[in-house]
């Protein structure tokens, strides 16, 4: 028997770490389990290849919380997050649409393409701005219930309320269209040029088992948009030395405050005694005590697989089966001997160093939704590819390359079958053939390449289905109704058993709001003080 | 110059539902509409010698008793049909699946888990129907607007939900912008039921079930559903000389084959209008019941208005998706599971069936398998000769755009429809008569509706309630003193119910006293 704990977390993923930094620090004895080998999740870096870090699963940095970045000084356990500079879509003419983080270049650049979309950049800027402003406060708060009369939720749909009250009434009813709209219908009423919509499209499908022309994605934009790198709204940014660099400072924070980390810990079940938690046996038998234990995995996995059934109100357990995490996404990770060229680009263009595709119009994205519909990966992906270490040197010898390749779509199973490796293998063909078909010799500089279909996904981060927010950011299964209406507080049927992950409000990325947001209801759940967890910060 | 209290652009049913209501309360109103008959897109029209065939809208299910009460419609001659309207879902190599009586009775033949599953889905779904109904019945609630009415209809709401219980609040909070296949899926109905559902959800509106907030269209069409579904007596011709003779009892006066040219807008206030045929008419309040599209962009035309809104216009998203086959049947054709009343036949077979044909009309491309409703006469209808029938047919996901162009297109797509036909029904082809074929085009250019869209614009969240047609004009007040707006194109939207027209001939009366 081991000595127990105050609190247990499952699964060391950003959110799990994030977690158990804040409860440490108030006081708290956590011990945080984790299955891999390794710590991350899905923020990891992973030398794959001898002398090269690969971000293989999450890529880049924006959303996570500035806040959070602060009260757990992760600056002193060495994070540093680098804002990249520019970015292309690759026409199929052979023309190319740069992006530049610098707003006048950026609208020039629109303007080359079809001179009223700079123009209706400005536009489009400050509307999508407005959007961010209202609901980034909401971030870092819980939900509250709609149906409940408790004065704590009757107070944050006061704040709610309060909030869209401050918009005008034409603000609230752009508000409204805004978060219902298709991101296709709404960038047809700014621009005119298709590459510029299909590139502004992006953000409002990766990592959505939706299509650029399905009604909420212009929702999803805004989840892509609401991060910052160094107060730049909207930016993104790489992790020096990799996405682990994030959930290694974290790491090392958590365990400066005096945590404990168990790598290698499967856990099997969560105990439950009475209807109260009482801690977590792992795989190998080992149990350990703690009154509350808190999941990082995702609400299906939690709920259907680390507790009894029995344990569980049926309803809930129907509730928790239709949550939809639905896999749309793969990755395709190279290691390349040298620097690919890209002849569309100018000598020396920035765009190199930030996201590179090569999906020049809407349809184009659509149809690959289309053929994931229809239960296989799209024969035309939309690829997010970058060159993190044309900016970080640390991760790969000099002259060598790491890149990422974000892959849409890619179904959790092909026509309801389990994915082969030969599937795989032809998913990764797909990928690289449209990559070589705009870099001539690109095949000659791959030294290594790590293809991750969801199978992988699931079977190494434990993301069900590989969907990797932990369910989808479709309005039932947004803010109260994330991930279950009546438990979007964090708690669970359970006493003392907590969910942290990206399940839960408000969603996936690389943010840590969700791990820090469960801290808070659990320090008010065991009264400590949470004066170390400052509020969210106003954009201005 | 001869003068009236209100001008009425536009003899479509809500055109002439708010003339109506105008006369009754003792106001001088002029109706103009451009064609020879009244009835817009709701009529019939004659196809072949004899038959008389319903032009776009083929059926009454939204009108309700208050509204026929309120209009006259009755002592000017509106009947139904006694028999309900059943729906026979067309289904490929198996038994056709029935509904005696729309979604209402129990289902002949279905077992009882799901013929249970079905009972509970349809129960949540019309609770959460109805609490949308509170607000469709009256001008929407603004943003920022803080009205008595607003308050008590907010209020009625809350109650329902309330009684109803937190679970039932935190379902409808859930669901009311889900995909319609996530909430079939999810219910665990019968795969053709699914299938039916999801078709009556996407009908007219450019999603298919898989597209988040697909679930809205069921609402509507349980919101204003009035009971049974209901088929007039002589046809939709018959029901629109009914609203027609009712409006002329009420005092309202009626020209056919009037167009207006434009609305004359002086300092900033409506005065009259201008006819094609040039001819000046005064009013100090012009309602337009056409497209929004049509009454801002030529009507009242860019120069008098903001250029906030006149962008706001030229984003409302108009190109319909539904097209219309008309056949004339020299006989009635038999169709299994369908009897001698008239039928509505349904060929969407499953969720997958109607996803697929909804993809290529997002590129402007024809669905291999098109899903289709189609409401065959019943037999002995006087509106065709003695022995004949007809059949109308709606065709979902036929795009506005086509991209091979629709001087094919419609061949084609006649030809896809008559083989599946002919599937269900051996020897129909040979049967008919006449026949045409309305593509969005073909009902642009016929009824002057911009884009052809059955609803005026795109029926969609971002276009519903004080969104619709488009902010600051959803009141049915456009922004030039004098002028409203009413038809499919406005508040609550499309279907022959004639809301949007009682709702503005209140905030005439309102706007006047």
């Amino acid at each position: 028997m081991n000595k127990p704990y105050d609190v247990i977390v499952v699964g060391a993923g950003h959110n799990g770490l994030v977690n158990a930094c804040y409860l440490q620090r108030s006081g708290l004895n956590v011990l945080v389990v984790e299955k891999n080998d390794w710590i991350g999740g899905a923020a990891v870096s992973r030398e794959l290849t001898p002398g090269i870090l690969y971000s293989n699963c999450s890529y880049v940095c924006s959303l996570f919380r500035p806040e959070i970045m602060r009260d757990l000084e992760l600056a002193k356990h060495g994070l540093q997050i680098i804002a990249y500079e520019g970015g292309a879509v690759f026409k199929q003419d052979g023309d190319f649409l740069a992006s530049y983080r610098n707003h006048h270049a950026h609208r020039r650049e629109f303007a080359r393409h079809a001179p009223r979309d700079g123009e209706a950049y400005e536009r489009y800027a400050r509307d999508v701005t407005r959007q961010c402003r209202f609901i980034q406060p909401l971030l870092m708060r819980t939900a509250p219930d709609p149906a409940s009369l408790k004065p704590r939720d009757l107070g944050e749909m006061l704040f709610l309320l309060k909030k869209f009250n401050e918009l005008t009434a034409r603000e609230m009813a752009d508000t409204i269209r805004f978060w219902t709209m298709s991101i296709s219908d709404f960038l047809d009423e700014y621009f005119e040029a298709e590459v510029i919509k299909a590139y502004l499209a992006i953000s409002g499908i990766i990592g959505t088992a939706l299509g650029p022309m399905s009604p909420g994605t212009a929702y999803v934009l805004l989840h892509h948009y609401m991060g910052e790198v160094d107060g730049n709204v909207g930016a993104w940014g790489y992790a020096r030395g990799g996405m682990g660099a994030i959930t290694r400072a974290l790491s090392s924070s958590f365990l400066a405050s005096g945590g404990t980390i168990l790598t290698d810990a499967q856990v099997s079940k969560v105990l439950v005694r009475n209807g109260r938690t009482t801690g977590v046996v792992l795989e190998n038998g080992d149990e350990h005590l703690a009154t509350t234990v808190v999941s990082n995995a995702d609400v299906k996995r939690t709920f259907l697989k680390l507790v009894e059934e029995p344990e569980l109100p049926g309803d809930f357990v129907r509730q928790v089966r239709n949550f939809k995490m639905r896999g749309s996404s793969g990755k395709v990770n190279i290691a390349l001997d040298s620097l690919p060229e890209f002849p569309a680009l100018p000598k020396g263009s920035p765009c190199i160093r930030g996201d590179m595709h090569f999906t020049d119009t809407v349809e184009r994205m659509e149809r690959g939704y289309d053929d994931w519909k229809a239960g296989t990966w799209s024969a035309d992906p939309f690829l997010d590819m970058m060159i993190p270490t044309t900016i970080d040197p640390t991760m790969a010898p000099p002259g060598q390359h790491f890149m990422s390749c974000f892959v849409q779509y890619c179904p959790p199973k092909i026509r309801n079958a389990d994915w082969t490796d030969a599937d795989r293998d032809a998913f990764g063909q797909t990928v690289i053939n449209q990559i070589a078909d705009y870099s001539p010799g690109f095949k000659d500089r791959i030294i290594h390449m790590e293809v991750r279909t969801p199978r992988e996904l699931e079977a190494e981060v434990g993301l069900t289905e590989g969907n990797i927010f932990q369910g989808e950011l479709t309005f039932d299964q947004l803010l109260f109704n994330r991930p279950i209406p009546g438990y979007a507080q964090y708690r669970s049927p359970i006493a003392g058993l907590y969910i942290c992950g990206s399940s839960t409000h408000p969603g996936g990325g690389v943010m840590g709001a969700p791990g820090r947001n469960a801290a808070i209801e659990i320090m008010r759940d065991l009264k400590r003080n949470a004066s170390h967890a400052s509020p969210a910060h106003e954009i201005l | 110059m001869k003068s009236f209290d209100t001008i009425v652009i536009g003899a479509g049913h809500n055109g002439m539902t708010a003339a109506n209501l105008l006369a009754r309360r003792g106001q001088k109103v002029l109706v103009l509409e451009a064609s020879q008959v009244p009835g817009g897109m709701a009529t019939s029209s004659e196809l072949a010698p004899g038959y008389s065939i319903p032009s776009i809208a083929h059926s009454l299910n939204g009108l309700d008793d208050k509204t026929i009460a309120a209009l006259g419609l009755a002592g000017a001659g509106l009947r139904f049909e006694p028999d309900p309207l059943p729906t026979v879902c067309l289904l490929p190599a198996a038994d056709p699946l029935v509904l005696p009586n729309g979604y209402a009775a129990p289902i002949p033949g279905m077992a009882g888990g799901d013929q249970k599953n079905w009972q509970d889905l349809l129960g949540s779904l019309s609770f959460q129907a109805a609490i949308l109904k509170q607000f469709i019945a009256s001008t929407p609630p603004q943003p920022r607007e803080r009205s008595f009415q607003l308050k008590a209809e907010g209020l009625k709401a809350a109650l329902k939900m309330k009684r109803a219980g937190k679970s039932e609040l935190r379902e409808f909070l859930r669901m009311v912008l889900m995909p319609a296949a996530d909430v079939v899926q999810e219910a665990e109905i019968d795969r053709r039921l699914a299938g039916l559902l999801s078709f009556d959800a996407t009908l007219g509106i450019a999603v298919g079930p898989r597209s988040p907030t697909s679930i809205l269209g069921l609402y509507y069409r349980l919101a204003t559903q009035t009971g049974q579904p209901r088929v007039p007596v002589g046809g939709m011709a018959a029901a629109m000389n009914a609203f027609h003779q009712a409006g002329v009892a009420a005092g309202a006066v009626f020209r056919f084959g009037t167009p207006v040219r434009r609305i004359v807008v002086d300092g900033g206030k409506v005065t009259g209008v201008v006819t094609e045929g040039g001819e000046e008419i005064g009013a100090a309040t012009v309602l337009s019941a056409i497209s929004p599209v049509a009454t801002f962009g030529s009507l009242v035309g860019s120069r008098v208005m903001d250029t906030g809104i006149v962008r706001d216009v030229r984003s409302i998203r108009t190109k319909g998706n539904v097209t219309k086959l008309n056949l004339a049947l020299g006989l009635r054709p038999t169709f299994k599971g369908a009897g001698n009343g008239a039928t509505r036949l349904v060929f969407a077979p499953s969720v997958d069936d109607v996803e697929r044909a909804f993809n290529p009309s997002k590129y402007g491309e024809l669905p291999e398998a098109p899903c289709f409703e189609a409401i065959l006469s019943a037999a002995g209808d006087q509106s065709v000769p003695a022995g004949a029938a007809y059949l109308s047919v709606s065709v979902q996901n036929t795009p506005y755009d086509l991209r091979s162009g629709w001087k094919k297109g419609r061949v084609a797509l006649m030809k896809s429809v008559m083989t599946r036909l002919e599937q269900f029904s051996p020897g129909i082809a040979k049967a008919v008569v006449a026949a045409e074929t309305l593509a969005p085009p073909d009902i642009e250019e016929r009824y002057h509706v911009p884009g052809g869209h059955w609803h005026h614009g795109e029926w969609q969240v971002d276009r519903l309630f004080f969104n619709r047609p488009v902010f600051g004009a959803a009141n049915y007040r456009a922004p030039i003193e004098g002028l409203f707006i009413c038809g499919a194109g406005t508040h609550p939207g499309g279907g022959v119910n004639g809301l949007s027209g009682l709702n503005a001939a209140r905030e005439i009366l309102g706007a006047v006293r």
